[in-house]
């Protein structure tokens, strides 16, 4: 062991209370970084899962026509085209088989499940309201939306002429599973169906609107001729999904490409903000702790100037002398930011254990992230070394003679 | 004998825009086994010009030589280099590290010259000079378990492991009653003729100073008397001064 780090010890193991309070001090700091750090990052993270979790991730629909434009006559009478052309069919994607499986070839995308979206109103007992047909292929569309999970009543869906509805619809309109409802198409179709299950997807806008049926039946329903209106994607990591979604708009022309961050800027921007006022925590709590060490230490050089004027003396060079100091900031730092991660750690499982919803489950998932911690410790112990670049320069300054003369 | 320390011109002065004068072309050649002490009131200049030979203190103008080489114009590693591999020092405080034992403070030097743990070797030297300070039975003893006169012993022995050609001490026997400080003395003496270590020796003692081969006063920075005792008695070199001649001792 070299002189400078044998000091260090003995210096922080003479000032027992000294060195346990600092090292506390520092411990309680970076228990707060990481407990903080943890909540917020389960917090994104369920807030994230609660916005696209059973949403789709990439969006691929048709490129939607521009409305025909006016014509101007001679003598300035405009002409709108509608009166001139008859029903213009809202556009279809024909190929999607052939597209499904192009897509199926770009990485990290897990589901893809085609779709057909369409508006119509239901019928019961005199009452109409306007509903959102969705044709899905059961088993691809549950990877997205997981429906059959959530049916609250009745069962999951069978094809033919089996529907599920929302739960908020079928209060309204006062359903119960195998009553037969009327519905009519936006263009007209109007066809009989069976009540098989109701869901309820925890959230009132899709409760209230959504009706689920096979996708075959959907495409019939609405006279698609094969043809599907949208192709739904989930991603293994979502915050890929600008980019993979920006490789498929390379990959298909004429359609329109959208992932969830396009759509969900107004999130992404309340996380952005969080995790930049995280940050500042982070950042003043650990400044905090460097200068509660750069303190004690300045405190320690003081204190230690005889020792350190007699080694001068015997000729220990500058930079042996002041590497001390930063040796013990630098321990200290070290110290404390592995216990203030164990700390923090024990903070966390104990927020995840007692702090509870109504259905005794944690409010949300939170993990204790290595590299986090990892991290914290390292960018801890960096800062508090660098804060005892202070008073080892003030041991540098010492002179010898002072502190013989003055005993 | 050799020259071992040669101060040509020293001068030294403190403040900026009020010039105070510590040292005034000081002239002086120390000789290898020499042992010498420097006496003078206090702000005579005694304890300045130690720290000057020491390379604690820097001379404002003047030509410091160490066996023959200019050292006064080193950096400051450099200077604690040759500090810690040629000088030892022994102060009034006897200045231990108090959270190191007996064995860890006289091994610092070494500890110092390596950077890393002393070997075996020099271990083995530390315990012969503990032994040859007397305080073998402390050497896992913290300083503030030992008594004043134990602890300059402990410093006596941290100033010698280097094996240096010169010991500054500065009122070694200033906080030790008279018993101690003649223990220490004859220590001192013991080491000087032993291992023909050069020794200053700053004191206010009286009987300290008239036992030193050679006796310098010093006044108002400058040197007023440079006495060698080496062929006198005792009695007589402490007649020499007695309040009667001391030019110092008069100022008592």
């Amino acid at each position: 062991m070299s002189l400078n780090v044998m000091l260090a010890l003995k210096f922080l193991k003479s000032g027992r209370n000294q060195t346990i309070l600092i090292i506390l001090g520092i411990a309680v700091g970076i228990s707060i970084l990481v407990f903080i750090g943890a909540l917020i990052d389960g917090l994104q993270k369920d807030l994230i899962d609660g916005t696209v979790g059973n949403t789709p991730h990439i969006i691929i629909d048709p490129s939607q026509e521009k409305p025909t434009p006016q014509i101007q006559a001679n003598d300035g009478t405009i002409y709108n085209r509608k009166t001139i052309n008859t029903y213009r069919r809202t556009p279809t994607i024909s190929g999607w088989k052939q597209d499904i499986s192009l897509i199926e070839k770009n990485k990290g995308i897990i589901t893809i499940s085609p779709a057909v979206i369409g508006a119509g109103f239901i019928s019961k007992g005199g009452i109409n309201k306007s509903v959102v047909i969705r044709g899905l292929n059961i088993n691809e569309g549950d990877k997205i939306y997981d429906i059959t999970r959530r049916v609250i009543k009745g069962e999951g869906l069978s094809g033919s002429n089996n529907i599920l509805i929302g739960s908020s619809l079928a209060n309204d309109l006062d359903i119960s599973i195998n009553d037969i409802v009327n519905i009519t198409t936006n263009n007209g179709n109007q066809d009989l169906y069976n009540i098989q299950g109701i869901f309820d997807l925890e959230n009132e806008a899709l409760n209230n609107s959504w009706i689920v049926m096979d996708i075959g039946r959907a495409q019939k329903f609405f006279n698609l001729d094969g043809n599907i209106s949208t192709i739904e994607l989930q991603v293994e990591d979502i915050f890929m999904a600008t980019s993979i979604a920006n490789n498929l708009k390379g990959q298909f022309k004429g359609y329109d490409i959208k992932s969830w961050q396009e759509n969900n800027q107004q999130l992404l921007t309340a996380l952005n903000s969080q995790s930049s006022s995280t940050l500042l925590i982070q950042v003043f709590v650990l400044i905090a702790v460097t200068l509660g060490i750069a303190s004690v230490l300045a405190i320690s050089v003081i204190q230690k100037s005889k020792q350190i004027g007699i080694l001068k003396a015997m000729g220990i060079k500058t930079k042996n002398a002041s590497s001390i100091f930063l040796l013990q900031g630098f321990i200290l730092g070290f110290l404390g930011s592995l216990i203030g991660s164990g700390f923090g750690s024990f903070l966390t499982l104990i927020f995840v254990t007692f702090v509870k919803n109504e259905k005794n489950e944690p409010l949300f998932p939170i993990e204790i992230s290595f590299n986090y911690i990892l991290t914290v410790i390292i960018i801890a112990t960096i800062a508090t070394t660098l804060a005892a670049a202070f008073p080892a320069r003030r041991s540098a300054k010492l002179d010898p003679i002072e502190v013989i003369r003055n005993g | 004998m050799d020259s071992l320390v040669k101060l040509s011109n020293i001068t030294k002065e403190y403040g900026t825009k009020i010039k105070t004068k510590a040292l005034d072309k000081i002239n002086l050649e120390i000789l290898e086994g020499e042992f010498l002490s420097i006496i003078g009131q206090s702000g005579s200049g005694k304890s300045t010009l130690l720290n000057i030979m020491g390379t604690l203190d820097r001379p404002t103008d003047g030509e410091l030589l160490f066996k023959g080489s200019k050292i006064s114009r080193l950096n400051d590693d450099a200077l604690a280099n040759f500090r810690n591999n040629n000088l030892g020092f022994v102060f009034q405080f006897h200045h231990l590290l108090p959270e190191l034992s007996v064995l860890e403070n006289v091994l610092i030097p070494a500890w110092i010259t390596f950077e890393k743990k002393p070997t075996a070797t020099i271990i083995d030297r530390a315990k012969e000079l503990i032994v040859l300070v007397g305080v073998e039975n402390r050497v896992n003893n913290k300083p503030n378990e030992l008594s004043g006169g134990q602890r300059q012993r402990v410093a006596i022995a941290r100033s010698l492991l280097n094996n240096p050609s010169l010991v500054l001490a500065d009122e070694p026997t200033g906080n030790l009653d008279s018993d101690a400080s003649d223990n220490i003395y004859e220590l001192l003496r013991t080491i000087n003729k032993e291992l023909n270590t050069t020794f200053i020796i700053v004191t206010h003692d009286m009987h300290i100073a008239a036992k030193a081969d050679r006796v310098i006063e010093i006044k108002d920075g400058e040197i007023v008397r440079d006495v060698s005792n080496r062929s006198k008695a005792e009695e007589e070199a402490f007649k020499e001064f007695s309040p009667k001649n001391c030019l110092y001792c008069k100022s008592l």
